[in-house]
């Protein structure tokens, strides 16, 4: 089969029109094929495209083969006369269906339709790198090191005719310009003391200033945020999911170490055998760092050594469950911290020797009874390091617990238990400023209670939208609390500005939100997702700021609530007693009346419930029997009935959920 | 000689002025030739202010082929750069202008 010739050419469209348009022909059976310039090199060197030469250098050949006869028959067209196919008559009749619109609405707009949105470009990926200066502008002979030679150049420099010349001239216009900056003050700063005053009355604001990604694939939600002590500028970030994956050992055990300048790749990581629950610096040393693991041991790593635990608990000692929460202490040695877990086991170690724990405790809501059975799974611990001898516990049913962290046994430990959620409690937190304070976040509501009331929070807010999953009080701004929602919003609330409604909730992400933790400068909020994205939010002047008067504002609300709470809990217990001797006068009489005071858990008025009377047993009054037998019969059953009933509250509750 | 004591003369005019700093004479590579200060800061100065120079003649005679630049007057928060050219030269002089 004889090639066409493919001329020499100059240009690359020519080339490609030549092929396309040559050689299809519809004669004849025999294959044609189509050749795209297969290696020819022309015979004259000649400025060739750049995509030319790579046609060159790649051999592209296309066989389009098909034969003849597949290619099916040719469409035959022909005219066609004029042929009416369809035919519609006009319909009178139809006419009366409709009716003529005198009136009619009409939207008109004289502007363009505009939408206003907001985009965000794409990251841009910094990095530092350093520029270094290097003396030039000397004649190639002159070694800029020899100092000698350097200063003679610069002599025969100024020997030179020009610089003779141009120099008085510049000095004249120098001077001009000097003794005119000394006479007159040409920049000056005006108005320096007016702008003072901003107001508080800007709205807040709250804007995502940077997005710190996972740089593992495959997405898992952050768990814990924390900031190194000392304002190092430094966040280490834990990455767990919330239950047991069947995917587990894909994922990958690794909690990052985050510049917060540098949101492009994380500083350093640690590895653990399983995944990262909580991680936390010590207060003191930034290197020194503790975790808890989903398989219940804690680890315990340096920073500067690698990034493998220098040391893990032993399985038989550590939690039984997953181990929800670590925590430096204050102690005398600066080594002990101590975990939670949702075993509901406490335990104290020792980071030199993690084989064997310190010390051990239940977290039981009942008072006085400390055992494994009853035990509640924790999910989150508190400690404040200004108040050492007692830290919170939250539980995955919604109690908050007060724990002493010394009592003689181990019964004497729960000084206070609220029930204070009805669902796991996310975060507990106590003011940084006021330590009698603290906060507690589950299901839809933010509890904020003081030591001093036992019975219930003295601050609570109304139920919001979504879920939290997270809050902290704000560093800068003590009265100032911000939570995560589960449909990706922060909440900021204030005490002193709102103390109704949130005081700003923003959209921070899609995906709903995990965690947050302010920053220790105050100025910025860390906020986890649940895809492993952290996003960096910057605050605006009136959420770090906090002066003198707001500091004794804050004391007063809330010792004022806490008053309110207290007359409440008085006056609950004298209904409760005045009701207690009714019902004892009462029982004299109705011996088998059975009642069930069920106590409400915010310790309002008890409800009543009575189940089923029996018909008053038969007493003849004039039966010389001695009143107090029948008194003390009837307490003595009054008070079987109310420790039944508890304890089958108790019960009943750790059922419901 | 003569000439190089006016040379000398107009520098000193210059420093005698109250709040002046320093000053520096650079030629057109960049080179410091006279300088008051330390070799090292004087080398920086050049180096930059060559690069500013460059950069703001030909703006100028970007905009208008007529134009030219007769200073420079760079005010910082800790003082004044003044930069004069003049042909192959320019005589920089950093002064702390003083604030009434």
């Amino acid at each position: 089969m004889d090639k066409p010739d493919i001329p020499v050419i100059t240009d690359i469209t020519e080339n490609t029109n030549a092929v396309v348009n040559g050689q299809i022909s519809s004669e004849g059976k025999k294959r044609r094929e189509v050749h795209i310039g297969e290696g020819d090199t022309p015979k004259l060197p000649i400025q060739r495209a750049q995509s030319e030469r790579f046609i060159d250098i790649v051999p592209t050949n296309f066989d389009y083969n098909k034969l003849r006869q597949e290619y099916g028959r040719q469409p035959q067209f022909e005219e066609d006369h004029d042929r009416i196919h369809v035919g519609l008559e006009h319909n009178d009749k139809l006419e009366e269906n409709y009716e003529e619109m005198t009136i009619t609405d009409g939207v008109d707009d004289t502007c363009t339709a505009q939408r206003s949105t907001t985009t965000n470009t794409d990251r841009a990926e910094y990095k530092s790198l350093s520029l270094s200066h290097t003396e030039g502008g000397w004649p190639k002979e002159i070694n800029v090191r020899d100092f000698e030679l350097v200063d003679r150049t610069k002599k025969k420099m100024q020997k030179d005719e020009m610089y003779i010349e141009a120099v008085p001239l510049m000095a004249k216009e120098a001077d001009y310009l000097v003794r005119y900056n000394n006479t007159l003050p040409f920049y000056n700063r005006y108005y320096t003391k007016c702008n003072k005053n901003s107001g508080r009355d800007t709205k807040p604001r709250a804007n995502v200033v940077s997005v710190y990604r996972c740089p593992y694939r495959k997405t898992r939600p952050v768990s814990k945020i924390t900031f190194a002590p000392e304002g190092c500028g430094r966040m280490a970030v834990s990455y767990c999911p919330y239950e047991y994956d069947p995917g587990f050992r894909d994922h990958n055990c690794e909690a990052y170490f985050w510049e917060v300048e540098c949101p492009t790749r994380p500083e350093g990581l640690v590895r653990a055998p399983a995944q990262i629950v909580d991680i936390r610096y010590h207060p003191k040393d930034v290197h020194n760092i503790c975790g808890a693991l989903f398989t219940g041991q804690v680890a315990k790593w340096d920073n500067r050594v690698g990034p493998n635990p220098q040391s893990i608990s032993k399985y038989d000692v550590s939690h039984e469950d997953v181990c929800t929460s670590a925590m430096w202490i204050n102690s005398k040695t600066g080594y002990e911290f101590f975990s939670c877990g949702s075993d509901g086991r406490v335990i104290w170690w020792d980071e030199r020797n993690l084989s064997e724990r310190l010390d051990y405790t239940y977290a039981d809501p009942l008072k006085g009874r400390s055992e494994a059975e009853h035990a509640v799974p924790i999910t989150v611990l508190d400690y404040e390091h200004t108040l050492p001898t007692k830290f919170l516990v939250g539980s995955q049913f919604g109690q908050v617990m007060v724990f002493m962290k010394k009592g003689k046994t181990p019964l004497e430990r729960l000084i206070n238990m609220y029930g204070a959620h009805k669902g796991p409690v996310r975060s507990i937190h106590r003011n940084p400023v006021f330590i009698k304070n603290f906060m507690s976040c589950g299901d839809y509501h933010l509890r904020i209670f003081a030591e001093d009331c036992r019975d219930s929070g003295i601050m609570w807010t109304a139920p919001s939208d979504a879920l939290y999953t997270y809050a902290q009080w704000l560093t800068g701004r003590p009265c100032g609390l911000v939570a995560s929602r589960v449909d990706g919003c922060l909440e900021f609330w204030d005490l002193l500005i709102q103390g109704t409604t949130s005081m700003l909730t923003t959209k921070v992400s899609a995906h709903p939100l995990s965690t947050v933790w302010p920053a220790d400068t105050g100025k910025h909020v860390a906020a986890g997702t649940v895809t492993g994205d952290i996003r960096m939010v910057k605050l605006c002047s009136s959420m770090y700021s906090f002066g003198k008067p707001d500091k004794s504002a804050l004391a007063g609300c809330f010792d004022r609530e806490s008053r309110r709470e207290k007359y409440l809990e008085q006056r609950c217990r004298e209904i409760r007693l005045a009701k207690k001797q009714r019902d004892g006068k009462q029982k004299e009489k109705e011996m088998n009346e059975t009642d069930q005071a069920t106590l409400d858990q915010q310790g309002t008025e008890p409800v009543r419930i009575v189940k089923y009377k029996r018909p008053e047993p038969f007493t003849n009054e004039h039966l010389p029997v001695d009143k107090n037998f029948f008194v003390t019969l009837a307490q003595v059953k009054f008070n079987f009935v109310i420790c039944f009933c508890k304890i089958s509250m108790v019960q009943s509750s750790k059922h419901n959920l | 000689m003569l000439q190089s004591n006016e040379v000398e003369e107009a520098i000193k005019r210059i420093l005698s002025h109250k709040g002046v700093v320093g000053l520096v004479v650079i030629n057109h590579e960049g080179i410091p030739i006279k300088s008051t200060m330390e070799n090292a800061l004087s080398v920086q100065y050049a180096a930059q202010v060559t690069q500013l120079l460059d950069k703001s003649r030909s703006m100028i005679k970007e905009l208008d082929s007529n134009n030219d630049l007769t200073f420079i007057r760079l005010r910082t928060k800790k003082h004044e750069v003044l930069v004069c050219p003049e042909k192959d030269y320019a005589m920089i002089v950093i002064q702390n202008p003083t604030e009434s």
